[in-house]
């Protein structure tokens, strides 16, 4: 591939992410996640029925748990809403007839999904740690990070619903991520399940589940969060590699599955 | 010179489908959309694509394009198998084409111009949108547009880098007369042009009216390949042809079916 | 043909769904409508305050049930990690006392499951004898004596008021009149209680036995109580009711003292505690419920920073204990190991070349996991822990080297996997 096709085909993705973004933020459905922000936040409040005051870390724990769960609904809603109904409505004729790689608009596609989740993480992480820092004064570094790996998780995540949708109808691909989702969740346990079994073949099966599933386990922000301790900068910086061969991964699958299929 | 060069080519192509599961064609198993199909278009023609509905005509046209793996044959685009760069000399534009419903259209020809790695200037737009009669609307969202306007938009889109070769599936399919007269006069502005256009309808006279060469598809079978002259004579009769040498082939493939019956 | 029959059966198919979810909903505003009119004839005991009410009453109790044990986890949870670091806040880790930040997640808990009768004695102490906040406390158990009328642990709800007018003024803080006004009502609540619980004795299973909200205690405080507001001989025959075993304390040394009528009677059993407060602080020796394996959570985390994570763990903050367990702990964090990078620690994340010969190895100690610290020179240095078990620290290391690792393969593998595809498809 020459210079000029890669240059060719970043332009591409580009613009389909674009688009996809625009599309994104227009779409009513954002504007309900943002608003279904607000009664949670102000939940904070009400439930403070004895008048104690400003409680962090409750604000901080309860915050990155909306954060994630509005991400969720973003990543399961948005990426749903990306590929299928293209096929559906034929939309991919507009595109495979003037960029033909599925690859190409698969990751463009993921591109545009992956910036209206870090816009969504950028304003609610931003607003949680405004609040913190307006209230108590100091800075909670803690929770931009989490914010970050919680980016990085979703955005695994967003890769394999994508993957699904290239093959499977929106029904199967909602369960199946959900599915996958909580059983990477559970990763690590399986992972503890291997090393105390002392079975070598179930070792190896829940390893080797553990290779092909995406452990999202290793996204665990929680104790960093509620003990103040800062993430080491080489387990991130590995977190990210991860999640990025991950990311090409499941695409690269998806791709290769939307290539074969019959428009 | 230039008029017989082949723009594209298909040479023997089969496309066919299992039913879907559960449906009452499952036990006979998969059913040709296409069979042995072949095609060939020359630089400067407008070729009218014929058949009923469910004939094979987007079929063949989706195989041409790439969107659909034939099962045999080969299909060559400017004298090649398909790739990227032959796309930058196509304007497609499916039936009843489908936009993002909350872009307006005047980003929908800018990400068709971008997706084509083309700089599409304002005047270009200007031009495009005004010659589809979309230019006042171009900032209102395709969500809003009616059929006709989205079939108008798909045209804009297929002529917004100036392709040497146009592939326009029934463009005047659910457009009202006023639209379907417009359809027409681009076209023949196309041919006027020294533009390539394949087109499928099931309107016969607007294949005789427009076009140059004519081919008729019937349950997946090329019946007929020709001059448009040579099809009807000063126009005349088209569709008492068309019809005839459908029922043709339907009554000779009935009879050796009745017999196994 | 089949696609007019595919387009029918697929409208048909839309119109029962549709028919389905408006049944639904019919039957259940039926049923709401149904239950908040005649709401008395079939709920006399349960008053209804508000819409909230009748809305939760639609939530089956199990999925209450169940938010209400994750709020009531977070909140232990939350009680065990302390105040923030950054910002200033009146608890310590591991007690409920004063801690700010739990009340809200158990007034969640007590919404949806106000059956559960140790979260309002938890609260309820917490805001009537440490957070000022007396009136609330009273109020938040009558909210739950009207909600748990029939219950056999009703007695816990008359108990816990009791303690909180009982000693929400301390003789040492308040005025004797303050104080007596107090435990004459906490008297009447622990008669309540006495009653309430003789009358449901027969309802009560092995499993609804509290270690303080139980007859013996009632008669203690009650006994205790009488004689702070000065009914001595009422006090001395409540005292007689409380078993053998319980008289063996400081406050059956202070009846023995009435008793005897001694001159050196304080006027209060306290002032006969007083030196022992300072020893009931005690140190918690409940092991994590996770092992050492689980620390693949900590992943993420500095293991040189692991040490109030291992705290943490500990249950209770414990740092004699993690000492004990392996002496460098302390050697290394004194010594500023935290400030290290990782690269510059030793497996366990400690600088053991500092004092190598300080190992303390016991000779009954068995290591029983497989993880062996190469200590450089001193090969009889092996990391020991009691029991073997690792400590939370030490298995950090290992984790954080064993999950790197293992995610790195992984991301290799994928990678690898991606290209083959891209390459080959």
């Amino acid at each position: 591939m020459n210079f000029s096709a890669i240059r060719s085909r970043i332009s591409c993705i580009t613009a389909i992410a674009w688009y996809a973004f625009i599309e994104a933020l227009r779409n009513r459905l954002f504007l309900g996640v943002f608003l279904l922000a607000l009664p949670f936040a102000a939940a904070a409040w009400t439930v403070d029925v004895y008048q104690l005051g400003f409680q962090t870390r409750l604000v901080s724990d309860a915050g990155l748990t909306l954060i994630s769960t509005l991400g969720l609904l973003v990543v399961l809603f948005f990426s749903l809403d990306q590929i299928i109904p293209d096929i559906e409505k034929r939309t991919v004729y507009f595109i495979f007839t003037r960029m033909p790689s599925r690859h190409t608009y698969m990751i463009g596609r993921f591109f545009g999904i992956v910036a209206t989740l870090f816009c969504l993480h950028l304003f609610l992480a931003g607003l949680l740690v405004m609040i913190i820092k307006l209230r108590t004064g100091a800075w909670f570094n803690e929770i931009p990070v989490a914010g970050l790996i919680i980016f990085l998780k979703q955005s695994l995540l967003v890769s394999i619903v994508m993957l699904l949708a290239a093959c499977t109808s929106k029904i199967i691909t909602v369960s199946l991520s959900v599915l996958i989702y909580v059983i990477g969740h559970g990763l690590d346990i399986f992972r503890m399940l291997a090393e105390q079994s002392g079975n070598t073949i179930v070792a190896f099966l829940l390893d080797l589940t553990g290779i092909i599933l995406p452990d999202f386990s290793l996204y665990e922000t929680r104790i960093m969060v509620m003990h103040e301790i800062p993430a080491q900068t080489s387990a991130l910086l590995i977190l990210a590699f991860y999640t990025f061969t991950a990311i090409f991964f499941y695409l690269a699958v998806g791709g290769a599955i939307l290539k074969r299929r019959d428009l | 010179m230039f008029m017989t060069q082949t723009v594209l080519e298909l040479k023997n192509v089969s496309k066919s489908y299992a039913p879907a599961p559960g449906s009452s064609k499952e036990a006979q198993g998969r059913r040709a959309a296409i069979d042995n199909v072949s095609l060939t278009l020359c630089a400067g023609q407008i070729y009218g694509f014929a058949g009923l509905n469910g004939a094979g005509k987007t079929t063949s046209i989706k195989a041409a394009l790439g969107l659909i793996q034939p099962d045999s044959g080969s299909i060559e685009l400017f004298g090649a198998p398909i790739d990227a760069a032959a796309f930058n000399n196509i304007g497609f534009c499916p039936e009843k084409p489908v936009f993002y419903e909350t872009l307006t259209a005047s980003e929908i020809v800018d990400f068709s111009g971008k997706l084509l790695n083309v700089n599409a200037e304002e005047s270009r737009k200007k031009q495009i949108l005004d010659k589809v009669g979309l230019y006042d609307d171009r900032h209102k969202r395709v969500g809003a547009f009616s059929k006709g306007m989205q079939q108008r938009l798909g045209i804009a889109c297929a002529m917004l880098h100036d392709p040497a070769l146009y592939i326009l599936d029934e463009p005047a399919s659910g457009l009202d007369p006023l639209g379907r007269r417009l359809i027409k006069d681009i076209l023949k502005e196309l041919k006027q042009a020294g533009k390539t256009v394949f087109f499928s309808t099931h309107i016969i006279s607007d294949i005789t009216e427009i076009c140059d060469k004519i081919a008729i598809i019937h349950k997946g079978h090329i019946l007929y390949e020709g001059r448009v002259d040579e099809f009807c004579p000063e126009h005349k009769n088209g569709e008492e042809r068309f019809v005839k040498i459908i029922q043709d082939y339907d009554n000779k493939n009935s009879v050796p079916a009745a017999a196994t019956a | 043909m089949s696609r007019q029959l595919k387009k029918s059966s697929r409208g048909t198919a839309r119109l029962s769904v549709l028919s389905a979810i408006l049944l639904l909903a019919m039957a259940l505003s039926a049923q709401q409508y149904i239950k908040s009119r005649y709401w008395n004839y079939y709920y006399p005991d349960v008053q209804v305050a508000d819409f909230t009410d009748i809305v939760l009453q639609t939530i089956p109790t199990q999925i209450k049930g169940f938010v209400a044990g994750i709020f009531r986890i977070t909140a232990d949870e939350y009680m065990h990690i302390g105040p923030t670091k950054k910002v200033k806040q009146n608890f310590v880790a591991g007690s409920f006392a004063g801690n700010t930040e739990i009340m809200s997640l158990l007034e969640l808990s007590v919404i949806l499951e106000p059956t559960n009768m140790e979260m309002y004695a938890v609260m309820s102490h917490n805001l009537a004898l440490y957070l000022n906040r007396f009136k609330d406390a009273i109020r938040l158990l009558h909210r739950g004596i009207r909600a748990n009328r029939n219950s056999p642990d009703l007695h816990k709800l008359y108990g816990a008021a009791a303690y909180c007018y009982g000693f929400v003024k301390k003789p040492s803080f308040a005025s004797h009149a303050e104080v007596e006004k107090n435990r004459e009502i906490a008297v009447n609540y622990l008669n309540a209680a006495i009653q309430s619980y003789l009358k449901n004795e027969h309802r009560l299973t092995p499993e609804m036995q509290d270690d303080f909200a139980n007859l013996q205690n009632y008669y203690v405080m009650k006994s205790r109580f009488l004689s702070d507001i000065g009914k001595k001989q009422e006090a001395l025959a409540t005292w007689q009711k409380v078993s053998e075993d319980r008289k063996e304390s400081f406050l059956g040394h202070y009846f023995t003292m009435l008793q005897q009528k001694e001159t050196a009677l304080p006027d209060f059993p306290d002032d006969l505690l007083t030196p022992e407060y300072t020893a009931l602080f005690q140190v918690s020796t409940i092991k994590p419920p996770y092992g050492a394996s689980a620390a693949y959570r900590f992943w993420l985390i500095d293991p040189a920073s692991l040490y109030y994570l291992a705290l943490y763990a500990r249950g209770f903050g414990a740092p004699s204990l993690l000492a004990e367990d392996c002496p460098q702990h302390q050697t290394a964090m004194s010594a500023g190991a935290a400030d290290k990078p990782f690269s510059e620690i030793s497996d366990c994340g400690h600088d053991h070349s500092k004092q190598p010969v300080q190992h303390h190895v016991t000779v009954q100690h068995q290591h029983s996991h497989d993880h062996q610290h190469d200590h450089g020179e001193h090969e009889d240095h092996a990391h020991q822990h009691e029991h073997g078990e690792e400590c939370p620290h030490c298995a950090s290391a290992k984790s954080w080297k064993q999950a790197g690792t293992s995610v790195m393969l992984q991301a290799l593998l994928m990678l690898a996997a991606a290209i083959v595809i891209r390459r080959l498809i």
